[in-house]
């Protein structure tokens, strides 16, 4: 009688310790399924054919076989227009991310200074966000071709732009207004938030202090939104390294090599020369690119961002 | 330091007046407080003393000087916040040297000014954290020492205890006394508390509704309240009031209430027979026995160093504080005097107080 | 237990309802992969019709997709096994895709077709390393298309069959004038222009080879039409092909060069005389290169046989009758071409003469499987010669060099 205690009290002894109580690990893995199903179909196994992919030289049709680090000595070394697509690409980041950033701070500050129509002019600024960017690269195209609508405003104000989608200088300030007409309602809305949600009390006792609107806003407003505005940039910084859709249907790379991104050299390089594996192994560049520009900016934020707790 | 002057300052918001046309003085190095019930517009003058509300009709006047159209930094005020209001992203020393560098004040002067103010306040090893990592008692002291620093006229206070607990209030209370017998400066303090009124001020604000209701020292506001709403709001325990009709029996006047119970009243009380008043005494004027006016025991609250007595006398509960603990049981049935002397009485229809 | 046991009985049974239809029913259905917009699909299921009308025991499916899309998707369905039984196929792809579809050869002597009936250079077009890979349903060469009125009111001579270079350039300079061009330039014209001229693109190897003396010059010289002497608009890269077909119709210019496919919608949006002449020449003799497309059999098809036969029917006369009628293709079966130029085009004059000098004096398109990439780097690069920012040479050295 006494050994079968024992040896139940010893056996509740050895038995590990579980996270959750049996049932709910059981009922949270069932309710996890379908969107971990989702994630390892649609995200982590096609990663891991790029990464694979990267390595060959499948051409669509075909098997593909295996060729080592020779897409990455390709295009670090023999592709003439590589470091040109880099160039624009970076050059294409810089200029849209403060541009973006430094627009849509200003609207955000304005719209947050209004006392009437503070609602409607963040719907008005938003609207853009809900459009699909294929339909606002065509109509952006539209304005901009040669003797459209920007063309017969600049003659009406005799400045000497014309033609600028076939303007090797002009064409990616083109490709760049289009995108800020675009992406600048998104942020607006963020930072508006996050300024209208700095307490009112800070800005009194700073006011007392005699600090100025501008003062105000440097010094007191802007730090205590840098969270959101690190927030704002990294995913702005993001999606602009990837950009695609206003290249595709304004330019298609051109004139020449001067709006050729490395969004646009995966396409053109997949599925029009329908070199897959090259392809891949640019797309694991960018991949790179976009990592080493989010860990700068973390590396930023350690001095510029404030956080509350 | 300077005087502060109010004059006959009204406060609109569109057709909605909140502040009907106060009117109060503060003596040069005078610790004013402000207080009264939620909505009674003490913050929203504080508010216009500091400049963070328009002024819709009326002056204030610091020093000599009319300040309705100045900025708050060229009042020459600083105030103290109930939420403290501490730059979250300064450091104690940067929060508190804000105000001097926007004034582009000198380096040795800031460093010496803010020095100086932690000095005084205890904070110097503090000057190198966060306000997230302070507690809330230190909080309060660096919002104190960043008004401090900018050595101003005129120190506002709006209900900078609130949000601590209830030791440290008392604590602190002391501390801001201290303070202003140190630096000597005119203070505005806007609380609800009736007890850190009575504590801290020289005089005393009570405001009710958009107006002043009373002015002057805390004891003199505490034993001549000039109505009705000043007795019941200041002092703890509240006053006690007992309408009724002014009857004279056996050659003394008393109070006769609907119920029939009667109560002493002194001989000046004379004076308005036939009418009906309401009879106000504080818990510490009742007595238990040996004789008097026949209650029962509700409630006991002994706080250690008095007892309060919550009674029923017919259908009126009275509350007394009495001294030495006496030994009363719920239920049981007790004789009340009161000191017929300490009576207050006031016109029931208008509340003010009868002489 | 009992829930499952009747779920296992009702489903066998279903299936097996199923397999008692499908031994009944003995009809084929191929699937047919074409490219067209939502308007042509009347036309193309009138031709699925004919299949079945003469052999009722096959139907065919048609699977209509735009024209860009369809070479997008092309390699991506073939790459996940669904590409159709019956895929349409253009000349100037089939290096890409010819590993895609059967070799026809033995099905056309088996079958009995007549190579003969067909025209010769679109026969070569769609084979492959000396194998045919699909039969043709239309060809054509890039011609010339110029608004008749236009020439009229300029007191021009309509252009001569062998007309030169020169006699071009004059005619779009006297008809550049009040704000319209004499002549809209598109990208292929910068491909067909040259070898008109008697330019190569390629070496002895069928490697691309841009940069020799005679290509740059002809190049040079279509390009010199829009950079020096503004006789054209510029077209930007993004534009699509038909960026000049838009203009000629709405009167913008007087000149584009296109194939006869471009001839229905054309004719549709105009209210002018239009004229055709072949591509002007250089100092030898005419040379033109057509273009074409066809259909082919999946190699991976499970009804190879019945698709053949359905690919008769498809090139048949009749359907050749039915197209060219309608105009929206000039048939590869030379007979059938009359109904082309009878009924379709009989508006359009001298149709029959300038197609049948053209069809006579053809040269091989020659074309490799860096085809597609050549083409998308002349839409890319030439913008930027016709601006004039940048010389012929250069940019053909810039095209030159990004071909891998």
């Amino acid at each position: 009688m006494l050994d079968k205690h024992r040896s139940a009290i010893t056996q509740s002894k050895t038995r590990p310790r579980r996270w959750f109580r049996a049932g709910e690990g059981r009922t949270a893995f069932f309710f996890l399924l379908p969107g971990l199903i989702g994630i390892l179909l649609f995200l982590v196994l096609p990663i891991f054919a790029s990464i694979a992919l990267s390595f060959t030289d499948w051409q669509l049709l075909g098997t593909p076989h295996f060729v080592g680090f020779a897409n990455y000595t390709r295009l670090f070394t023999a592709d003439p227009q590589f470091w040109t697509v880099l160039r624009n690409t970076v050059f294409f980041t810089v200029e849209y991310l403060i541009l973006n950033i430094v627009v849509s701070l200003g609207l955000a500050t304005w719209i947050s200074s209004l006392k009437f129509g503070q609602r409607w002019f963040r719907g008005i600024f938003f609207l853009p966000t809900f459009t699909p960017l294929i339909a606002v690269a065509i109509v952006w195209m539209l304005i901009f071709t040669s003797g459209g609508l920007f063309d017969s405003l600049m003659e009406r104000l005799s400045l000497p732009f014309s033609g600028v989608l076939n303007s090797q200088t002009l064409a990616m300030q083109a490709v760049i207004l289009t995108s800020i007409w675009a992406g600048v309602g998104y942020n607006t809305v963020l930072f508006n938030a996050a300024l209208d949600m700095v307490p009112a009390s800070y800005l009194e006792a700073a006011r007392i202090d005699g600090a100025t609107a501008w003062d105000r806003f440097w010094k007191i407003r802007l730090p205590l939104i840098s969270p959101t505005l690190f927030f704002g940039t990294v995913m702005t910084a993001i999606t602009s390294l990837q950009v695609f859709d206003q290249i595709f249907v304004m330019t298609k790379g051109g004139p020449g090599s001067a709006t050729a991104t490395l969004g646009y050299a995966i396409y053109q390089r997949g599925f029009q020369n329908f070199q897959m594996g090259y392809a891949s192994a640019i797309a694991w560049v960018m991949f790179a690119l976009i990592m080493a520009l989010t860990a700068l900016q973390f590396w930023f934020q350690r001095k510029w961002v404030h956080y509350d707790n | 330091m300077a005087k502060l002057t109010i004059r006959n300052v009204i406060k609109r918001y569109g057709a909605l007046e909140v502040l009907h046309g106060v009117s109060v003085a503060a003596q040069d190095g005078e610790f004013v407080v402000l207080v009264g019930p939620s909505g009674c517009g003490k913050s929203t003058l504080l508010r216009m003393i500091a400049g963070l509300e328009s002024i819709s009709d009326g002056e204030i006047e610091i020093g000599d000087r009319v300040v309705n159209d100045l900025e708050p930094n060229e009042r020459d005020i600083a105030m103290v916040f109930q939420t403290y209001a501490l730059y979250p992203h300064m450091t104690v020393r940067d929060n508190m040297a804000f105000s001097l560098k926007l004034a582009r004040r000198s380096r040795q002067e800031i460093e010496q000014k803010v020095d100086d103010a932690a000095g005084i306040l205890d904070l110097t090893a503090l000057l190198d954290r966060y306000p997230r990592q302070l507690s809330g008692g230190q909080r309060q002291r660096v919002a104190m020492g960043r008004a401090i620093v900018r050595n101003p006229a005129v120190f506002l206070f709006d209900e900078p205890l609130s949000n601590l607990d209830a030791k440290l209030r008392v604590q602190m209370r002391t501390e801001i006394k201290t303070l202003h017998q140190r630096l000597g400066t005119t203070m505005v303090y806007v609380t609800h508390d009736q007890m850190e009124a009575m504590t801290m001020a020289d005089r005393i604000v009570v405001m009710h509704g958009g107006g002043i209701e009373q002015v002057g020292p805390p004891l003199q506001i505490y034993d001549e309240p000039a109505n009705s709403f000043v007795a019941g709001f200041i002092g703890s325990p509240s006053m006690n009031f007992i309408d009724g009709l002014v009857v004279e029996r056996g050659g003394t006047a008393e109070l006769q209430t609907e119920e029939g119970v009667h109560w002493p009243l002194p001989e000046s009380a004379r004076a308005y027979l036939g009418q009906s008043v309401r009879l106000g005494i504080r818990p510490e004027h009742i007595a238990v026995g040996p004789d008097g006016v026949q209650a029962r025991v509700n409630i006991v609250e002994p706080t250690g160093s008095d007892t309060h007595l919550q009674l029923q006398v017919g259908s009126q509960s009275i509350i007394a504080a009495v001294r030495d603990r006496p030994s009363v049981s719920v239920g049981q049935p007790v004789p009340l005097r009161i000191d017929a002397n300490k009576v207050h009485l006031f016109d029931l229809a208008s509340g003010k107080r009868l002489h | 237990m009992k829930r499952s046991s009747i779920f296992a009985a009702a489903l066998a049974a279903s299936s097996l309802l199923g397999i008692g239809a499908q031994a009944q029913d003995s009809t084929v259905t191929i699937t047919w992969q074409m490219w067209g917009a939502p308007n042509d699909t009347q036309l193309w299921q009138q031709l699925a019709d004919l299949v079945t009308r003469q052999y009722p025991d096959i139907k065919v499916e048609l699977q209509l997709s735009g024209w860009t899309d369809y070479w997008t998707r092309l390699p991506v369905l073939a790459a996940s096994g669904q590409v159709a039984d019956i895929i349409s196929m253009q000349s100037m792809r089939m290096p890409n895709f010819y590993s895609l579809l059967e070799p026809l050869d033995d099905y056309v002597k088996d079958g009995g077709v007549e190579v003969a009936d067909f025209e010769t250079s679109i026969m070569a077009g769609l084979s492959y390393d000396g194998r045919l890979y699909a039969l043709p349903y239309d060809v054509g060469p890039w011609m010339v298309f110029y608004n008749r009125d236009k020439f009229a009111a300029a007191g021009l001579k309509e252009p001569a069959k062998d007309w030169t270079f020169d006699d071009f350039k004059a005619a779009a300079k006297a008809l550049t004038k009040d704000g319209t061009y004499g002549y809209g330039t598109q990208a292929f014209d910068f491909i067909a222009g040259p070898i008109a001229l008697g330019a190569e693109y390629f070496n002895a190897d069928n490697q691309f080879d841009l940069t020799n003396p005679g290509f740059v010059e002809a190049f040079g010289k279509y390009v010199d039409l829009t950079a020096k002497d503004k006789l054209s608009p510029v077209f930007a890269s993004a534009a699509d092909a038909s960026a000049a077909s838009g203009r000629f119709a709405s009167g913008n210019v007087a000149m584009y060069i296109d194939g006869p496919w471009t001839l229905l919608t054309a004719q549709a949006n105009a209210d002018f005389e239009i004229g055709t002449a072949p591509l002007p020449r250089g100092n030898d003799r005419s040379r033109f290169i057509t273009a074409g497309s066809g259909w082919g059999i999946s190699a991976t098809s499970q009804h190879k046989d019945a698709a053949f036969k359905a690919l008769q029917v498809l090139t048949g006369p009749k359907a050749a009758e039915i197209l060219g009628s309608a105009g929206r293709a000039l048939p590869a079966r030379l007979a059938e071409q009359t109904y082309w130029y009878d009924v379709a085009a009989k508006s359009v004059s001298g149709t029959r003469d300038t197609l049948q000098y053209m069809f006579a004096h053809t040269t091989p398109f020659r074309i490799n499987e860096k085809w597609n990439q050549f083409e998308n780097l002349v839409m890319q690069y030439v913008p930027v010669a016709l601006t004039g920012d940048t010389e012929p040479k250069a940019v053909l050295a810039d095209i030159q060099n990004q071909l891998p």
